[in-house]
Order: structure tokens, then C-alpha cells, then sequence
């Protein structure tokens, strides 16, 4: 069990299927709130999103803009249904991907869509695609798109 | 050496420039050779040396205007020069009485140029001069020299020439394959830094696309005003989009170095746009919070 100020980089799990029966289990007190996650280094398209899917969606939606922001977030974080994690977080930061393991190492079991604006070659997108229970899109995704992301986990 | 960019040229260059360097040492060395010979005059010598020498300093003075005509030039101009003072030796030479083998010079001339010559045409007319100077050389003879020569001679500067001529075009289609296989690595290596280029600036430009695209949603869901207006303004981004979707089949063509990884919006921002493009996009982003 990783504790939260373990290198994720080291993390043994980190490009793999991380099996749930091997992770701590989140409380239930916080599980499937319903709420979304974003986590978007960029400031402008992440409060946009977080605005979108408010206000057209009428979905509570949480928009954090690195890997440490969510972490902050502790076991907040669990309680969405879906998280949104843009792969890139930035040159020398922590990535989606960490994110990802983080969530996952947390307990969280829910859904992981991520969002990348990079090619499928990009060697970030290329670890994320070997992790098997994560969705991978490329930006631009058009709205309805986003609200299908959105509605299925309401459904 | 030379500072030019072009691998002929750079050729031609060092050809000329190394051939007049032989001429100016080879000479100096015959001359040291022949200090037992009273009547062998020294100017051949010394003029051949000299016009070596003189070609070195020229060479050296031009050589970041090189060009393979001057190169060329410099090439025959020592060529010339060497047959002169070959010309007038060899007759002393071979009246010395003492045993000599005769035109090694020429032998050796005809193979130097077949590494040396800047051009094809240089080269086959500097061959055939070593070649015809040593035959010329041994009918100007009186014949009882010429009865003194080895057998088989002078016709064994042929067979050197042959051989030098065969050295000259293997070398010069080595030359060829060489620099065509140099035009292609550079070629790929421009394609390679093209798509490169080509997919930073689509992977840079997604992330704002993507902002409005959400952007014109979010416009149509607040205020049905605007909608002729955000059509438009859709109809752009989808150009933006399809653009995109074109690039995307360059993806495989590039393969991602160590560190590409990292580059991302402010790394692009130095690369794409320049130092200056960066207080501008700053002052934007602090203006949009």
C-alpha cells in the first residue's frame, strides 16, 4: 500500500491494471457521490468544463489542475463517478497517469476517462493505453460526447 | 579546411589542395635525389615547387569561396606544372648512364590523380597527360637511350594509366552514392523534423480547440442570440478538427526521442513563436483569470 507522499514514479503498479482486491477500499461514506472530476492543467479549459458541466449538464463537477491539487483533495476525490484526467499535466510535473495510480491506489473504483490532446504514438499516451480499465480520448472531443462520458455513469 | 557546405566542393577543394602539397614535397624530394646528377638543372624543380606552393596559398586565401571549378583549376594548373618539370628531368635522367627506372614519377602521378582529381574530366586529361608525356618523353630520345630502357618501357605507364582511370570513375561513382545517400539522410531527417513540428503545433493547438468547442456549447445553452454567430464559429472548428484528423496519420512517422515527451505549451511557445510571443501569451492568460 503506497502512502500519499510515495513517488508514484516508483510505484510498481504505475502502466498496469491495478488489481482492486490489492488496494485499500474506500469508505463508503464517500463512494459514488456522483459528482465529476477534471483534472486539467489548463486553467481556462478546466473551469470552462467544470462551468459546462454545471450549468448544461447540471452535474457537480470538481476541477483540479495537478496531480498535487488532487491529492489535497484526499479522499474527496473518491466520492466522483467519473474522473477526467488530462495525461499531460505539465513539463516536470506529475502526469494523468499518476493521477490515475493515485485514484486507483486510493480505492477508487470507479470510471477514469482520459483526455489527452497528444498524438497515440506519445510515449505518455502509449503507458496509458496499456492500463486497461481507462478510457482514452483525444481532444477535441465535441459536447455530446462529454455528456455521454457524463450520462452513462447517471444511467 | 575548406568552410564550404557543399560535399563536392569540399572535394574539389582538398583534391587540389593536397595534390599541390605532393607537388611542392615530391619535387623537393627529386631534387634532393638528383644533387648527383652536374648537369640536371634546378628551375623545373623549383618552379613546379614554387607553383605548389603558390596553389596551396591561393587554396587557402579562397577557401571559403571554394568552388569545384576552382578547385578543378588549381587541379590541372598543378597537373601542368609538374609535367613541365617531369618533362625536362626525365630527359637528364636518362642520360646519366646509371641505372634508372624510368617515368615513376608519371606511374606514380597517373595513380595520385585517380584519388586526388576534383572532376571526372579533370582527372581523365591529368591521367592521360602522366600517360603521354612519358611516351612523348621516350621518342624524343636519341635511340641508343632508348635501347637502354627496361624492357617493356615506356608502354608500362599504360598499364598504370589503365589502372588510374579505373581507380578515377570507381571512386567517383563511390562519390556519387555517397553524396546521394547524404541528400537522402537529409531529406528524412528534414521530413523527420517537419512532422515533428507539424504534430507539436496539432498536439499544441487541441487543448484551445478544445476550449471552444465547450466554449460555444456553453454560449448555446446560455443565449439562443448568438446562434447563427456560434454556428460559423463551429463550422471554423470543425476546419480546426479535420485538420487535425490529417495530421493524425503522421503520427506513426514519428518516432519520440528521450525528453520529447516534455515539451509541451511553453516549450512551444519558445519554438513556435519566439521569445517575443511569450509576455504577450502570459498577459493573456493573466487577463482571461
Amino acid at each position: 500500500m503506497s502512502s500519499l507522499t510515495e513517488p508514484i514514479v516508483d510505484n510498481p503498479h504505475r502502466g498496469l491494471t491495478i488489481p482492486h482486491d490489492s488496494v485499500r477500499q474506500a469508505p463508503a461514506s464517500v463512494m459514488g457521490t456522483g459528482f465529476v472530476l477534471y483534472v486539467e492543467d489548463n486553467d481556462d479549459l478546466r473551469e470552462l468544463v467544470v462551468e459546462l458541466v454545471t450549468v448544461v449538464l447540471q452535474r457537480r463537477c470538481v476541477g483540479v489542475g495537478s496531480y498535487e491539487e488532487l491529492v489535497g483533495l484526499g479522499e474527496e476525490a473518491l466520492g466522483c463517478s467519473v474522473a477526467i484526467l488530462d495525461i499531460n499535466l505539465g513539463p516536470n510535473r506529475r502526469s494523468g497517469i499518476d493521477a490515475y495510480a493515485w485514484l486507483r491506489d486510493m480505492g477508487y473504483t470507479g470510471r477514469v476517462v482520459f483526455l489527452t490532446g497528444h498524438a497515440s504514438t506519445h510515449p505518455l499516451v502509449v503507458e496509458a493505453q496499456r492500463i486497461g480499465d481507462a478510457q482514452i480520448l483525444s481532444k477535441p472531443i465535441d459536447p455530446d460526447r462529454l455528456r455521454s462520458i457524463i450520462e452513462r455513469e447517471r444511467q | 579546411m575548406t568552410l564550404s557546405g557543399d560535399l563536392a566542393t569540399r572535394h574539389a577543394w582538398r583534391g587540389a589542395f593536397v595534390a599541390a602539397a605532393l607537388n611542392a614535397a615530391g619535387m623537393s624530394v627529386d631534387f634532393f635525389l638528383s644533387r648527383g646528377i652536374p648537369t640536371m638543372p634546378t628551375y623545373p624543380y623549383a618552379l613546379s615547387a614554387l607553383i605548389g606552393v603558390g596553389l596551396m596559398v591561393f587554396l587557402l586565401i579562397r577557401r571559403q569561396r571554394a568552388t569545384v571549378r576552382l578547385g578543378s583549376a588549381a587541379f590541372l594548373t598543378n597537373t601542368v606544372a609538374i609535367l613541365v618539370a617531369l618533362w625536362i628531368t626525365s630527359g637528364y635522367w636518362a642520360t646519366t648512364g646509371r641505372t634508372w627506372t624510368p617515368f615513376q614519377a608519371n606511374k606514380l602521378g597517373a595513380l595520385a590523380v585517380a584519388v586526388l582529381a576534383p572532376q571526372l574530366v579533370v582527372g581523365l586529361a591529368s591521367i592521360a597527360g602522366f600517360a603521354a608525356t612519358a611516351v612523348g618523353k621516350f621518342y624524343f630520345l636519341d635511340p641508343e637511350i632508348q635501347r637502354g630502357f627496361p624492357v617493356g618501357e615506356p608502354w608500362f605507364v599504360l598499364i598504370y594509366a589503365l589502372f588510374g582511370v579505373v581507380l578515377l570513375i570507381y571512386r567517383r561513382r563511390g562519390m556519387a552514392l555517397e553524396r546521394e545517400m547524404l541528400r537522402v539522410q537529409a531529406e528524412a531527417a528534414a521530413a523527420e523534423r517537419l512532422t515533428r513540428t507539424l504534430l507539436r503545433l496539432r498536439d499544441y493547438t487541441n487543448t484551445p480547440v478544445q476550449t471552444i468547442v465547450f466554449t460555444i456549447e456553453l454560449l448555446r445553452a446560455k443565449t439562443r442570440d448568438l446562434k447563427p454567430i456560434l454556428d460559423r464559429l463551429e463550422r471554423a472548428v470543425e476546419k480546426l478538427t479535420e485538420l487535425s484528423r490529417v495530421l493524425t496519420s503522421y503520427e506513426t512517422a514519428h518516432k519520440w526521442s528521450p525528453g520529447d515527451e516534455s515539451l509541451d505549451a511553453t516549450t512551444m511557445d519558445e519554438q513556435l513563436l519566439g521569445n517575443e510571443a511569450r509576455p504577450t501569451a502570459i498577459r493573456t492568460a493573466r487577463q482571461t483569470r
